[in-house]
């Protein structure tokens, strides 16, 4: 008789117990509103001028921190396809030479501003100067001369950002956060927007160190004095536990300066192109991450990226060497902050040497005007749209065959693009890399979408003990 | 060149010849001993670096150990002993492995020898390194040396090869190696302790083929051009070689080089060459030390040799000199000079020949005086035989006549008015004869001192000629005269009245000495300093001892001339400093040569001359 409530008293105490773990772990696990979010970057913001772009790492944070404070047209969502922003609806006329967007109402800026069809126009024609754009019925109409098949991906980037221009440049948006102290080139605080008409983020704040390197980054993140990191392709050592990868979003190519005597002989490139041992960086140096590419859209873009050979031919390399005759050693450029461009550089190196033509690498700066003779680039495709991201590559390298790649209307046309725009060899893609991101314990339900944008909205942490 | 500078040259000579003998001897000396401790040095050098190089493989072999040994490499040989085994994960294990053990080479390779990390090159992984797989036992070979490729170029390395066998893994069925090695280059040099004066340099080919790089513990130098035949022998015959090379332009810019190849695994060309370079720098302080005492040495010698030659002439040159000029001084008639030889030993032979010198003086002084004496004498016996001669033959009339008077007396002759008429004039002109001839000799006594004028001698002797001319030209017997006058002006400083004098005495002279007709020649000739005058006859001529007494007073061969005439001639012609000479054989005739002089020096003492008659 007293062993029944004994066993009672104990279920019950189990139960109590199991209860109390349960409703703690659904209350941590709950999303709730509040904490500051760290972030730590490579990339490094010296100025809100939407033009001075440096860099991969600086083309990441800035479209980072104008997704966070501006919103587009049109947004992308989990499977790349448009979705209504601040326009609500679209149509387009004359076989796409003609948009109409229908402009979101009630929508509050940071200033207090409410969007207007002026607004949005003149944020449009800031970024394409070539675009015919104009209010028509409280919303905008785009004009073009030539088909804008893919204007909705195209409105998806962050170059479109409808932001109004504040003090110094600061950008005033109506996205979920809004600029708060900003020391150049070293952070940068967002505040939550308690106006956005998505709602307000569950974070109250975001703190972004730039400047960081990846070694940094991990140490901090391990440390507790980071909460979400860039994850470049794994390193011994590194935290590989909470990270996510977006697809192979970024290029990693190797781009010749344009009229040097030294490398204007196309058989000289054709050599290097050939030498190239892109599985070895594939396997060793990306630790797999990725895709060996010799295109400049990767696979999961265009579909058909593998038509291109991405195996080496060290015969073939030598003998166009040979063809090219003796050159003095070439110099090739890498970015100073980024440890495996120089040794994808290296890499090139090694190989070139192998087929005989002297590589020498070189730290630079600033790789946009680097004075080496050849230069490794890692280029941020901002699309997953193929034309959109041809013509966005188009706009970083020196290849004016990709300005107006909208205009082909299949991949058909757009592979012949690529195929004629690599054929001198002026580019040679070498890789396609995901961009990573690491978050510690205490941020949740953070996701990085296969084009590379965080959720920065949805994100929320759990309280501090 | 006196005696004294001989003496000074000598003496200097002797010195600076004695102390450069000396300074080459020690300085070659200096030189062999030198060499000989330069080859000392070289060994040790050669000696240091090998067991440094010894020293520096044990090192490797035990840090590729310690490598080996290690967590890091035990894990990975176990994770790539499996099929599925990805080498990627390690690397960068090389390059952290070799930064933990100090390594500047270090690479893990497969067995097959790919590359599975590299310290010195990262970007090298998966390539392949053959020679690796070569050996099939690593463990007892000893670190050598090898170039090794890295992102620089080529770089000499010491490298050991340690395989990662059963004791390191657990998978006997695959093997891994470990290649470590540290780089030979300035640092490695810098390891090694050097004497002072002492370059250790390193050569290695250049990847251009040009004359390849050099470089000492202070990093690259350039190659200098004479370097480059010593390392091309050293290199191509595979041997030391010793040289000589001029590293720079300055004075201790020359070393002795000892050239060592340095060899790899497999025969052939040596890989690089180590140069030992010792300085010639103190040889050339010693031997520039040794010169500047030789010329110290030898100034001082110098210096000694003027001091001692002014010495040595105070005891021999100078009793030498004062005897020299003591002797030009007797030579030209003062035979009262004396040298004075009181500061001199008296055994000295230099005190001798002063001593002889001065008695030959005094003995000479003795003998003139004798001769004066005997000469006086003779003088005055001439004088009294000529004037008892000259006298005697008025004499003998004015005793006849006086006699004849006497006889004319006693006899009271009628005639004796008569007779005392003709005997008074016969005493008065004998009388006067006798007055004439003690009026000779007087006036022989009394030659008047020269005045001095401007005389040109040419127009005096032409004048003379002309007042002889009527005379030559009479007479039974004719007389040619010859002129010969000197074309240039023939002035010289004289008393025209006096050589007047003794040019128509010699004329004079030369007429009676042609009884019988001949030639008179009469010639002058002008030279820079003086002026001769020749009269010649063409007459029987004298005979040698005729000649030699010729000028000597009262001394005539004619049978009523008083020996005067010469002697007068004689005596003018000396009171103008000159000089009469006269030549003649018998039947030849006679010549007299006066000399003048241009310009006399001095106004001619005739008194003293004259006193010496």
């Amino acid at each position: 008789m007293h062993l029944f409530p004994d066993v009672m008293k104990r279920i019950f105490l189990l139960l109590a117990a199991a209860l109390s773990v349960g409703a703690a772990a659904w209350a941590a696990t709950r999303p709730h509103f509040g904490g500051t979010l760290s972030v730590e970057i490579r990339g490094i913001l010296t100025s809100f001028d939407a033009q001075s772009k440096a860099v991969a790492d600086d083309d990441f944070l800035r479209d980072t921190l104008l997704s966070c404070v501006c919103d587009r047209l049109i947004g992308l969502d989990s499977n790349g396809e448009p979705r209504p922003s601040l326009a609500t609806s679209w149509r387009s006329e004359r076989d796409g030479r003609s948009w109409y967007f229908t402009l979101r109402k009630n929508v509050i800026f940071h200033s207090g501003a409410t969007l207007t069809p002026q607004i949005a126009i003149a944020s449009l024609a800031l970024a394409n100067p070539n675009w015919r754009v104009r209010a028509e019925g409280g919303g905008v109409l785009i004009q073009s001369d030539t088909p804008l098949i893919d204007l909705p991906y195209e409105l998806a980037e962050p170059r479109n950002s409808i932001c109004l221009a504040g003090n110094d440049g600061r950008w005033i948006g109506s996205g979920p956060f809004q600029l708060g102290e900003f020391r150049p080139g070293q952070q940068i605080d967002l505040k939550a927007s308690d106006q956005a008409w998505q709602g307000r983020p569950f974070l109250d704040s975001l703190h972004f160190e730039m400047g960081k390197t990846l070694a940094d980054q991990n140490v901090d993140l391990q440390m507790g004095h980071a909460d979400l990191v860039e994850g470049d392709v794994p390193q011994p050592g590194s935290v590989t536990s909470q990270s996510q990868a977006a697809e192979p979003i970024e290029l990693v190519a190797m781009v010749f300066a344009p009229n040097r005597p030294a490398t204007s002989d196309p058989r000289l490139r054709e050599a290097i192109s050939r030498s190239l041992d892109r599985n070895s960086i594939f396997t060793v140096l990306l630790r797999r991450q990725g895709e060996p590419s010799a295109s400049l859209l990767p696979e999961w873009i265009s579909g058909y990226a593998h038509l291109f050979t991405v195996t080496q031919d060290l015969s073939a390399a030598r003998r166009l060497a040979t063809q090219a005759g003796a050159v003095t050693p070439l110099s090739i450029g890498y970015d100073a902050r980024d440890p495996l461009a120089k040794l994808i550089a290296e890499r090139v190196a090694v190989n070139a040497r192998e087929a005989g033509i002297g590589l020498q690498p070189a730290s630079q700066t600033n790789v946009r005007s680097s004075n080496a003779d050849a230069t490794v680039v890692r280029l941020r495709i901002e699309s997953p749209n193929p034309a959109t991201a041809l013509a966005g590559l188009g706009s970083l390298l020196p290849i004016s065959s990709l300005q107006k790649p909208q205009a082909a209307t299949s991949l058909e046309a757009l592979y012949s693009i690529e195929s004629e725009t690599l054929k001198d060899f002026s580019v040679i893609p070498i890789a396609h890399i995901p961009e990573k991101f690491a978050g510690g314990s205490r941020v949740h339900d953070w996701r990085i979408s296969g084009w590379g944008e965080l959720n920065w909205g949805y994100m929320w942490m759990e309280a501090s003990q | 060149m006196n005696l004294r500078a001989r003496l000074l040259l000598i003496f200097g000579g002797i010195v600076v010849v004695t102390v450069a003998l000396v300074s080459y001897a020690v300085a070659a000396g200096a030189r062999r001993v030198f060499q000989r401790l330069d080859d000392q040095r070289t060994v040790a050098i050669i000696g240091q670096f090998h067991r440094e190089f010894s020293l520096q493989g044990h090192t490797l072999e035990a840090r590729a150990s310690a490598i080996a040994s290690s967590q890091q490499i035990r894990s990975m040989v176990l994770a790539l002993s499996t099929p599925s085994g990805d080498p990627a994960p390690y690397l960068n294990l090389a390059p952290s492995l070799a930064a933990e053990q100090q390594l500047d080479f270090l690479e893990i390779l497969t067995q097959d020898g790919t590359i599975i990390s590299s310290a010195q090159w990262p970007a090298r992984f998966g390539l392949r390194e053959p020679w690796v797989t070569e050996s099939s036992d690593w463990s007892h070979e000893p670190a050598f040396l090898r170039y090794e490729e890295t992102q620089q170029g080529n770089q000499l390395a010491l490298l050991t090869v340690h395989e990662l066998g059963e004791r390191e893994t657990t998978s006997a069925n695959r093997k891994f190696y470990l290649v470590a090695g540290r780089r030979i280059d300035s640092s490695f040099l810098r390891s090694l302790v050097l004497p002072e004066g002492t370059r250790l340099l390193l050569w290695q080919p250049s990847a251009s083929g040009d004359s390849g790089e050099l470089e000492d513990p202070s990093g690259p130098v350039s190659l200098p051009a004479a370097l480059k035949p010593v390392i091309e022998q050293s290199r191509n015959g595979v041997a030391e070689v010793r040289g000589r090379v001029r590293f720079d332009d300055t004075a201790d810019g020359i070393f002795i080089v000892h050239t060592i190849p340095l060899m790899g695994r497999s025969s052939g060309q040596p890989l690089a060459i180590l140069v030992v370079a010792s300085s010639r720098r103190e040889l050339n302080d010693l031997q520039d030390r040794i010169r500047s005492i030789g010329v110290i040495a030898g100034l001082a010698g110098i210096l000694m040799s003027v001091l001692a030659s002014g010495w040595w002439a105070t005891r021999i040159s100078r009793p030498i000199e004062d005897l020299s000029a003591a002797a030009q001084d007797v030579a030209a008639g003062n035979w009262e000079r004396k040298v004075d030889a009181e500061s001199l030993n008296e055994k000295d032979e230099v005190a001798r020949l002063i001593a002889s010198f001065n008695q030959m003086t005094s003995e000479l002084l003795r003998q003139r005086d004798r001769a004066v004496q005997a000469e006086r004498v003779a003088a005055w016996r001439e004088l009294a035989r000529r004037l008892a001669h000259e006298l005697k033959n008025p004499l003998f009339p004015l005793q006849i006549t006086v006699e004849n008077l006497m006889k004319a007396r006693q006899q009271s002759s009628t005639e004796f008015d008569e007779i005392f008429s003709e005997s008074t004039a016969t005493l008065l002109a004998e009388l006067s004869n006798l007055k004439k001839i003690v009026g000779r000799f007087s006036d022989f006594s009394k030659m008047p001192a020269p005045q001095l004028e401007t005389v040109d001698v040419n127009n005096l002797l032409a004048e003379i000629v002309k007042l002889f001319a009527p005379q030559l030209a009479s007479g039974n017997s004719v007389i040619t005269l010859e002129t010969a006058f000197s074309s240039e002006k023939a002035t010289i400083a004289g008393d025209p009245d006096l050589l007047r004098r003794a040019f128509e005495n010699l004329v004079l002279n030369a007429i009676d000495a042609m009884p019988n007709g001949g030639t008179l020649r009469i010639a002058t000739s002008s030279a820079a300093h003086n002026l001769t005058v020749e009269i010649s006859d063409s007459g029987a001529g004298l005979t040698e001892e005729e000649a030699g007494r010729l000028f000597t007073p009262y001394y005539t061969t004619k049978q009523h001339g008083t020996g005067l005439g010469l002697a007068i001639v004689q005596s003018v012609i000396s009171d103008h400093g000159a000089r009469i000479t006269v030549s003649s054989r018998p039947g030849e005739g006679t010549t007299f040569r006066m000399e003048f002089q241009r310009k006399p020096e001095k106004q001619p003492a005739a008194d003293v001359l004259a006193g010496k008659v």
